[in-house]
């Protein structure tokens, strides 16, 4: 596999991981009498490695460079958390569109809120 | 290296330990800690004080590049903000200096990130696919775990002095002399 589509799979596998590891930690530090997170844990765990899996499998005998599974997932988190650093500007300048709106809008005459100040 | 990787990733767990404890449960009712464990977790990530690994170096340079502009904006973002005329009252000193600062954050985006190319950001990009699909399968997971509770019965109706008690709570909030 040449070396932009690694490192895309690389980016899709490392967001998958980021997400689930930040799902699992979010269902264990909120955990409270009403949720039911056994099944979701267990799932979400199974396809992280899985997504490790993937990986190990792709890079054959290159993945004799990572000290490790742990490595490798260090490796794929921080990844994960790069790319999302990276493309937050994206959602910055997108959201620029709903401040400027919201800005320059003019409200609505409130009588109820008129008859407040006059109170 | 061990330390400086450790340090790091205890950054990145006390920083969703402290957003996932900020936003849970009712607003008159949040773990008063979240604060504090997300700020130390900001530090963690922050203070250089151990040599890092490579992926370790890879994440604090890109936090060192991320954190100026972020965390400018965001400020922006929080004075524009509050001063919009969301609430029919518009603030001019807040409005005015928020889009000010993120006119700055605009011009520390691009100090610290033009070595990033628009091909490391389309790359990027196709980690949504990722986070997507992690999404929509929790989302079935808990569909399906739901699914699974039996539901209970209806709820008895209120006694005499429950009815009471509401009706008092009510006239109480909306003002109505209970006299």
């Amino acid at each position: 596999m040449n070396d932009i589509m690694m490192q895309i799979l690389y980016s899709i596998i490392g967001g998958f991981i980021l997400t689930n590891i930040s799902l699992i930690i979010f269902q264990v530090v909120s955990y409270h009498p009403y949720s039911r997170p056994v099944i979701p844990l267990l799932f979400q765990s199974i396809t992280v490695l899985f997504g490790l899996a993937i990986i190990i499998i792709l890079e054959g005998d290159d993945f004799s460079n990572f000290s490790g599974i742990g490595n490798l997932l260090q490796i794929l988190l921080a990844q994960g958390i790069v790319d999302v650093m990276r493309i937050l500007p994206v959602f910055y300048v997108l959201m620029l569109y709903y401040l400027f709106r919201a800005s320059i809008r003019t409200m609505p005459d409130a009588p109820l809120l008129e008859l407040l100040d006059t109170e | 290296m061990i330390e400086g990787s450790v340090q790091i990733w205890l950054g990145f767990f006390l920083i969703l330990l402290g957003t996932f404890w900020g936003r849970m449960g009712p607003a008159f009712l949040r773990n008063r800690y979240y604060a504090p464990i997300l700020i130390l977790g900001l530090f963690c990530l922050v203070i250089d004080i151990y040599e890092l690994d490579e992926q370790g170096s890879i994440l604090r340079n890109a936090i060192n590049d991320f954190l100026p502009w972020f965390s400018v904006g965001f400020l922006g973002y929080y004075l524009v903000l509050i001063g919009a005329p969301t609430y029919w009252k518009t603030r001019f000193p807040q409005l005015i200096s928020g889009w000010l600062i993120i006119f700055i954050s605009f011009y520390l985006y691009v100090k610290y990130n033009n070595h990033i190319s628009i091909s490391d950001v389309f790359i990027s990009f196709t980690s949504i696919i990722g986070i997507l699909i992690s999404l929509i399968f929790f989302m079935f997971l808990v569909r399906f775990v739901e699914n699974r509770i039996p539901s209970e019965d209806p709820a008895p109706e209120l006694t005499d002095s429950e009815k009471e008690f509401v009706r008092r709570i009510i006239s109480k909030n909306i003002g109505v002399d209970e006299e």
